[in-house]
């Protein structure tokens, strides 16, 4: 088969099959993630390609503003020759701007440390896998409380791999015997590749057993190598959403993928990593509520949170717990679709990760009365936080009406009314259509927490603490949720943006034996709740639709 | 006042949703002697279109066009007996019956909900299947009520590959050719719709109901 010569400048040169999609090829790469599986619907992977022979834009690219000449979608073009490519997509990292640091009193870890040798002498026959053979050690399960032998020289220094196996990113912490950190870090999820949203990666993963298989490698490639120079991890501890939990532990996901929507197993799970780590995955609390989630609630539950109170994690998938008491257990659990409007499907949309516009203010308007906005962060796209602090200007500043009608400060372009963010160096623009989605993203959140109060017979003014979870969360002043109606109005000292709450829970479930029982004895108690097939779900979000602040 | 200005403020009034002067614009129009037929394909239909327009422009939204057919039902219900004597005088205006329902494995079901009850207050006759719909369920439907559109909604890729299936059975039923398959849903696009053999493929509800009267146009048109 011909040959052609990709060179990407500052990353070296590469020679693919004459024909292949420069997208998946970029990708596989790992040279630029494809958020929508290289679909040509989020507009992600730009290029500009310097020199060279490619095909023809697509219908897709040629829908999309800033897309033309030589800015082209790498997964809408084919490398028909020698090409140069730049990659314009530059991958960063979010940290969580918060994060909840929590000592753990009296830390014990839930499972026991005993030397290698006696593993294999006093348990041998309880041993659950014969990865036990090889360099480190394995884990027994006992009772739900696990045994991990470990090489002689580490039983005095013995360390512990806490994991939030996140959709995007992958955080993770290092942390001693004592519970003390070592080191910290985070990644990009490598499935970023397979799309940034867990419903294309789910979609790939029942369509073909190869891709499902691959993602499995990935994870399991990538999970060791973050304790690589530490030789003395007796434990590994991971929580995710039930897709990414699912992928990493190749469980079937038929399950997930259509009704019921709930995992095949609930966990929580022990496995060994590929050098032979073992590793326990926290439970899932049911389809879109995964592990994650369940760590969040171990952390609040820890902390001795008084009730009711609500744990809220915005993102592209909402997760909303609300205990409303501890004796008797009243917990209620569920997941909003809010759909891409916070993550980068808008018309001038980025994902995190990309980077992006995170905040924006009214500035004032020009002699042509067009609002005028300052920002924050690089102009090549809206973040989620920034649509959520730019729709919370254009309500406070009555810009648009109650029911989301753009009325004020806008200009018309193509016959629809959009703001102008910014000019340099490409059009930034809020449109009114994607204030709809916006709106439809909304109005899903203020559902599931109005729902789940309404479950529990609770009004909101009965909230003792309201949790923001998450890095999105981290990034959007809680004025704006509450005034947008992503949150309970409550007091704003009752509000708490925790950032991740996922490690600092893994940590309490790790090293305290007690609590671990607790929550494990909790889980079946937790009420799961089905928004979509609530009566009256329809007309409760299309109420929802509204902007309250305007009433 | 002349007629064509009570048929001015009956189309200015549907498209500010304000009931109560459209159902007092009808019956204004009746009482002039207007024909139930003409009102309905003058100011009502053109001021659905309207609204459609203003949908897709965004300044209208969900809420919006829920009204509009909550009114525009309203409307009909007031009009039926006459539309019913007129169209037995006129050979009528073809309506169709069509069977909508959200795919097995799936249970969102807003976006077709409002498809349905648009289609409905274009005087279609709309069969809900609900959620969760099987192959088998679309086509007992289609046989039982003689349909002549098939409306398919998912909301999720994991879902949606299921019209395949639909299309399939309805084929080996020998069915398909005698309906018009409308497929939606956030998880659809137009090359999929071709993908799975589908006739069409809806962005929107605005879209669906326009797709069903293009059909609708081209079905009399053959007649």
């Amino acid at each position: 088969m011909d040959q052609v010569k990709i060179t990407i400048p500052g990353h070296g040169v590469y020679i693919a099959p004459k024909g292949v999609n420069l997208g998946r090829f970029l990708a596989s790469k790992k040279l630029l993630p494809l958020p929508c599986g290289g679909r040509g619907l989020c507009g992600q992977c730009i290029v500009r390609i310097i020199e060279g022979e490619v095909s023809s834009p697509t219908v897709y690219e040629k829908l999309r503003p800033g897309i033309g000449g030589e800015y082209r979608l790498a997964c809408q073009t084919r490398v028909l020759g020698d090409t140069v490519v730049e990659l314009i997509y530059k991958p960063r990292l979010v940290v969580p701007r918060y994060s909840i640091e929590i000592a753990i009193e009296e830390p014990k870890p839930i499972y026991r440390l005993i030397p290698y040798r006696e593993v294999l002498t006093s348990y041998k026959e309880l041993l659950l896998s014969s990865s036990i053979e090889g360099d480190l050690g394995g884990v027994i399960s006992f009772n739900r409380v696990a045994v991990a032998g470990v090489r002689e020289e580490c039983m005095g220094e013995i360390n512990h791999l806490l994991v939030d196996l996140g959709t995007t990113k992958i955080a993770y912490q290092i942390v001693d015997n004592n519970a003390k950190l070592v080191r910290e870090g985070i990644v990009l999820n490598p499935l970023l590749s397979y799309g940034s949203d867990i419903i294309t990666r789910l979609t790939k993963a029942v369509e073909s057993r190869k891709a499902a298989i691959e993602m499995y490698n990935e994870l399991n490639k990538t999970l060791p190598s973050l304790a690589r120079e530490n030789k003395c991890i007796g434990l590994c501890m991971v929580a995710g959403n039930s897709v990414m939990e699912s992928l990493f532990l190749k469980m079937p996901l038929n399950t997930l993928a259509e009704k019921p929507f709930q995992p095949y197993l609930r966990g929580p799970f022990l496995h060994f990593l590929a050098n032979n780590i073992p590793c326990l995955v926290a439970p899932l609390i049911s389809g879109f509520v995964g592990g994650d989630a369940f760590a969040d609630l171990a952390l609040a539950e820890y902390l001795k949170t008084p009730t009711p109170y609500m744990i809220i994690d915005l993102g592209t998938n909402t997760e909303v717990i609300l205990v409303a008491s501890r004796n008797p257990v009243e917990v209620y659990v569920t997941s909003a679709p809010a759909g891409p409007a916070f993550e980068g499907h808008i018309t001038a949309g980025s994902i995190m990760g990309a980077g992006g516009i995170e905040r924006i203010w009214l500035k004032g308007f020009n002699d042509r009365g067009e609002a005028v906005f300052e920002y924050r962060g690089s102009p090549t796209g809206l973040l989620g936080s920034g649509v959520v602090s730019l729709v919370a200007e254009i309500v406070r500043n009555k810009l648009v009406d109650k029911r989301g009608r753009i009325v004020k400060g806008y200009r018309v372009v193509n016959g629809i009314k959009s703001f102008a963010i910014t000019e340099r160096p490409r059009p930034i623009v809020f449109t009114q259509i994607d204030l709809r989605e916006f709106q439809k993203a909304m109005a899903a959140v203020k559902t599931s927490w109005k729902m789940l109060l309404d479950k529990a017979g609770c009004d909101p003014g009965d909230l003792r603490i309201v949790y923001i979870g998450g890095t999105f969360g981290s990034f959007i002043d809680p004025l704006d949720a509450m005034l947008l109606g992503l949150v309970p109005p409550i007091e704003l000292s009752s509000i708490v943006v925790a950032g991740n709450m996922v490690l600092p829970g893994l940590k309490t479930l790790l090293f305290n034996r007690k609590h671990y029982k607790y929550m494990l004895e909790l889980l079946p108690k937790i009420r799961h709740v089905n928004l979509a097939e609530e009566k009256d779900f329809m007309n409760k979000w299309i109420k929802n639709l509204e902007f309250n602040a305007l009433d | 006042m002349g007629l064509e200005k009570v048929f001015q403020e009956i189309y200015q009034c549907l498209i500010d949703l304000d009931r109560d002067c459209v159902l007092e614009g009808v019956k204004k129009a009746l009482d002039m002697g207007a024909s139930a037929t003409s009102i309905l394909l003058e100011p009502m239909s053109r001021a659905m279109n309207e609204i459609g327009r203003l949908y897709e422009e965004g300044e209208y939204f969900i809420a919006e066009l829920i009204e509009a057919a909550s009114i525009f039902k309203d409307v009909l219900g007031m009009l039926e007996d006459r539309l019913v004597r007129e169209s037995k005088g006129l050979g009528g205006a073809r309506r169709l019956t069509i069977v909508i329902g959200t795919v097995k494995g799936d249970v969102h079901d807003i976006g077709k909900t409002i498809v349905a009850t648009m289609l409905q207050a274009q005087g279609h006759r709309v069969i809900d299947l609900g959620v969760d719909v099987s192959a088998e369920k679309f086509v007992e439907a289609v046989k039982k009520y003689n349909a002549d559109v098939v409306g398919m909604s998912a909301l999720l890729t994991t879902t949606a590959r299921y019209m395949r299936e639909i299309i399939e059975k309805l084929e080996e039923e020998g069915l398909r050719s005698r309906v018009f398959v409308v497929v939606g849903g956030a998880a659809t696009s137009r090359e999929f719709a071709q993908e799975i053999g589908a006739d069409a493929w809806a962005k929107d509800a605005v879209e669906a109901v326009k797709l069903v009267e293009e059909f609708v146009k081209r079905v009399r048109g053959r007649r």
